[in-house]
């Protein structure tokens, strides 16, 4: 049964079964999309309950069924967007601090190999590349790294990803060229690259 | 076209969504022009790299259940139910609405009088009091008449029923004094006779114990 029809169950006839099959459907691609968009497993479970909660609540109110997927996306960035800002307000000291160092100094203390002598050539495993990539996405730009994740994790189209965005699909093409080309820097910095990860590859 | 406008092209080239004919453009574009070849390369690897980071499963899954809803809320629901239109939500709005102003109306004692071209409005939370005066004497006196005669058949049937009543209680009273007297007249006749049948069979246990005494008191054997 798609998503319509589970939708249709749930609003006309309140069968909450079909809602959970959606639940079911869905939770995993919105917590890794919240996992990588906050970096914190724990705040993604809670970010993506909320997400749910919210969706229960607003799903009869949705008109085109056929959007929602994005509409799901659509609250989940949302909550996100929130929650960055609590965790800006709680931690406005320790960024002050964090500015205070070099932008270099910064990239190497976010390494999660804190080996001063480690080489470009070092070779590291799967759980030391997520770490990797957890922290080198969120050192782009929010907006950049909304529409990375929704591209390369969630695969979701340009179109897709404007209308989850709401924002024209050209801006959403830019700031995933622009947040690929950051990406690429700050791993570049932090002497990171595919070689390293051939053996694991 | 200068390369500015090809990097425009690399994000739909790189996802599969650059038409056919952008496609060829670019691919020419690439093969001539090594900066962009080599940003595009570059791009294509951080991509690559980027899936190195698999999906990771939630550890807990969410369940919703449906909770037993309050009576405001299914009364709510049944008003205002989520998915109907925005006209039909209107016309349900409304309709509340006029049934709200009725029940408001009702509950102020609300009384609208019209004289000629004047509109009298009277609003109190208490009934109103006040006795019509133009209700005719006769008509009252007439139902408190019936009124009196409809108590005096009540109290009669009343007196007669009570009446009935005492003498089936008293009937049913004898009936069972009588009973019980007879009963006890049994259980006494029974228990005299139980006493002389006891008294005889003392009374014959006592003469052959005599006996007995007398026969061994009258042997006296010879010296």
């Amino acid at each position: 049964m798609n998503d319509g029809a589970l939708i249709k169950q749930f609003c006309e006839h309140g069968q909450v079964n079909a809602f959970n099959t959606l639940v079911w459907r869905w939770q995993k691609p919105i917590y890794n999309f919240v996992l990588r968009y906050l970096g914190d497993p724990e705040d993604a479970r809670e970010i993506t309950q909320q997400t749910f909660i919210k969706a229960h609540r607003n799903l009869p109110h949705l008109k085109d069924h056929a959007r929602f997927s994005t509409w799901l996306y659509q609250i989940a960035v949302n909550l996100c967007r929130d929650e960055i800002k609590k965790r800006r307000r709680r931690k406005t000291y320790s960024l002050e601090s964090m500015q205070e160092n070099s932008d270099q100094q910064n990239a190497r203390d976010l390494l999660p190999v804190a080996d001063e002598g480690a080489s470009p050539d070092n070779i590291v495993s799967r759980k030391e590349l997520r770490d990797i990539l957890a922290r080198a996405l969120q050192q782009i730009p929010e907006e950049q790294r909304e529409v990375v994740i929704m591209k390369e994790y969630q695969g979701l189209k340009f179109t897709e990803i404007a209308e989850a965005l709401g924002i024209p699909l050209n801006t959403a093409k830019s700031r995933m060229y622009y947040g690929l080309t950051a990406l690429r820097k700050i791993l570049t910095q932090w002497q990171f690259d595919q070689e390293s990860f051939q053996y694991e590859m | 076209m200068r390369c500015d406008d090809y990097k425009i092209l690399f994000m739909d080239f790189l996802y599969n969504e650059l038409n056919a004919e952008d496609e060829v453009r670019l691919k020419e574009h690439l093969k001539i022009c090594e900066s962009c070849r080599r940003e595009y390369e570059e791009l294509s690897k951080t991509s690559v790299l980027l899936r190195g980071w698999p999906d990771e499963e939630p550890e807990a899954n969410l369940v919703f259940v449906n909770q037993p809803s309050g009576f405001l809320s299914r009364l709510r629901h049944l008003i205002w139910p989520a998915s109907e239109s925005l006209g039909k939500k209107l016309v349900a709005g409304l309709s509340t609405a006029a049934v709200a102003v009725l029940l408001l109306a009702a509950v102020l004692n609300l009384e609208l009088t019209r004289k000629g071209n004047d509109m009298n409005v009277r609003v109190s939370l208490l009934p109103r009091s006040e006795v019509r005066q133009d209700i005719d004497s006769t008509i009252i006196n007439q139902l408190r008449e019936q009124n009196l005669e409809l108590i005096n058949q009540v109290m009669l049937a009343n007196r007669e029923q009570q009446r009935q009543e005492m003498v089936r209680n008293l009937t049913q009273f004898a009936q069972e004094v009588h009973r019980q007297r007879q009963n006890d007249l049994l259980l006494v006749g029974r228990g005299l006779e139980q006493a002389q049948e006891w008294n005889d069979t003392r009374f014959q246990h006592t003469n052959e114990v005599l006996n007995s005494l007398i026969r061994t008191t009258t042997y006296q054997p010879e010296q």
